[in-house]
């Protein structure tokens, strides 16, 4: 039995829950009251994970922390057939883990802003902005290219990866951290085809309203 | 090779990204734009606010033959006009509409004007052996985009202003011998990206 230790309006917590529905996965969830209640400074909340940081699952007994490191641990464990973490396709890990280091990044600015905004946290948010804005710019180019080539993903194949699921939420929740998602066409044609994945459910504060069945 | 900054009639986005079933967002000076393609395959261009209550229309939907607001779910006709209220049925609609602007497209992109009529530059056209640039957004005014970027080799860009210190950079590159249409991009993206670095460092 997995257990996820989850907070309703995190980001990271967001991609750990699409990736356990995906896959179909039962688990119990254990909500932390991360905002008002910073219950993730908590002793009994460090002594799970001494970063203080959320999403967090016990898996079989074992604590895995850090969202990135989560998706890969549940899609290189629960999914046989590989689509979303490809063991079989050594050529395509490298990307994969670049761009997972890349919502690592989206976290340090993007969420940052978030937080400031949204949650009053006290930290230098034109800094924050910048920095996202200068990620969103990257990402843009690096879609707007790889659409050119006829792909759909952040990394090339005919599905997404992992990769696209860690960097979807912050990317996504951009303008809560008043960071305009304007200047950045490709990356909403990409958000677009995220949201429209079969199964897909936003969270609050992801403005897109899903189009079923529409043509990508 | 040039670059000048558009006046009256703007490049607004790149036509094939405008797309079925999904909204563009863009930027007419500093009139925020929606773009999107009905399913007659025309491309609409409106001032992206909702005549009912502000919020933003490119957060709503592309339903084909309208666009929905996300904050009420009315209903705007092609011709911007509204057409429907949810559970308004039998009843007279107000009469509001979306400010819709006039359109053209040529040379691979989508122009709009505050004007009566979109009429795109006749200097500014694609010719055989060029290729449409990605167009690349600054946070500079135009005009000083336009001065940085005037003397770059094989590139013709016509700067579009989307507010006082923002603009984004339209343009087509010509192509290099054995260059493929993707390479050329790619190289032309590359030599913008480093004179935007520049020029923002400065700035």
């Amino acid at each position: 039995m997995i257990t996820l230790f989850d907070y309703a309006l995190s980001g990271n917590c967001f991609k750990v829950r699409l990736l356990l529905n995906w896959l179909g996965l039962a688990h119990e969830v254990k909500p932390v009251d991360f905002y008002p209640g910073f219950e993730h400074r908590s002793d009994a909340f460090l002594t799970i994970n001494p970063l203080g940081q959320l999403p967090v699952i016990e898996d079989d007994g074992e604590i895995i922390r850090d969202a990135q490191a989560i998706l890969v641990h549940l899609a290189a464990r629960y999914d046989p057939r590989g689509h979303w973490y490809p063991l079989d396709e050594p050529h395509r890990l490298g990307p994969i883990q670049t761009w997972l280091a890349f919502a690592d990044a989206l976290t340090a600015t993007i969420s940052a802003a978030r937080q400031h905004d949204a949650m009053f946290f006290d930290l230098d948010i034109a800094s924050a902005r910048a920095g996202g804005h200068r990620l969103l710019r990257i990402l843009d180019e690096h879609l707007w290219f790889a659409e050119l080539e006829g792909h759909d993903w952040i990394c090339p194949g005919d599905r997404p990866t992992v990769a696209d699921i860690a960097c979807f939420p912050y990317v996504a929740l951009s303008e809560e951290g008043g960071i305009s998602q304007a200047d950045y066409p490709a990356v909403l044609r990409w958000v677009d085809r995220f949201t429209r994945l079969k199964g897909f459910q936003p969270m609050a504060g992801m403005l897109p309203l899903p189009l079923a069945g529409a043509a990508t | 090779m040039t670059a000048t900054v558009a006046i009256g009639t703007q490049p607004v986005a790149l036509e094939r990204d405008v797309r079925a079933a999904s909204l563009v967002r863009s930027a007419l000076g500093d009139m925020p734009l929606v773009l999107w393609r009905c399913d007659q395959g025309e491309i609409h261009v409106w001032e992206d606010n909702c005549p009912h209550r502000s919020v933003r229309l490119s957060a709503g939907r592309n339903l084909g033959d309208c666009l929905e607001d996300i904050y009420h779910g009315w209903r705007f006709g092609r011709d911007g006009a509204l057409i429907s209220i949810h559970a308004a049925k039998g009843k007279e609609l107000p009469r509001i509409s979306a400010r819709v602007l006039p359109v053209a497209t040529g040379s691979g992109l989508v122009w709009a004007g505050a004007g009566n009529q979109a009429v795109p530059p006749t200097d500014f056209a694609i010719t055989a052996g060029e290729v449409v640039m990605r167009p690349l957004p600054f946070s500079v005014g135009a005009a000083s985009v336009a001065a940085a970027c005037a003397g770059l080799e094989g590139l013709r860009i016509l700067v579009s202003p989307t507010g006082r210190t923002s603009a984004t950079a339209y343009g087509f590159v010509r192509r290099r011998q054995a260059e493929s249409d993707a390479d050329a991009a790619r190289r032309a993206n590359a030599t913008l990206s480093a004179a935007r670095r520049k020029l923002e460092a400065a700035a």
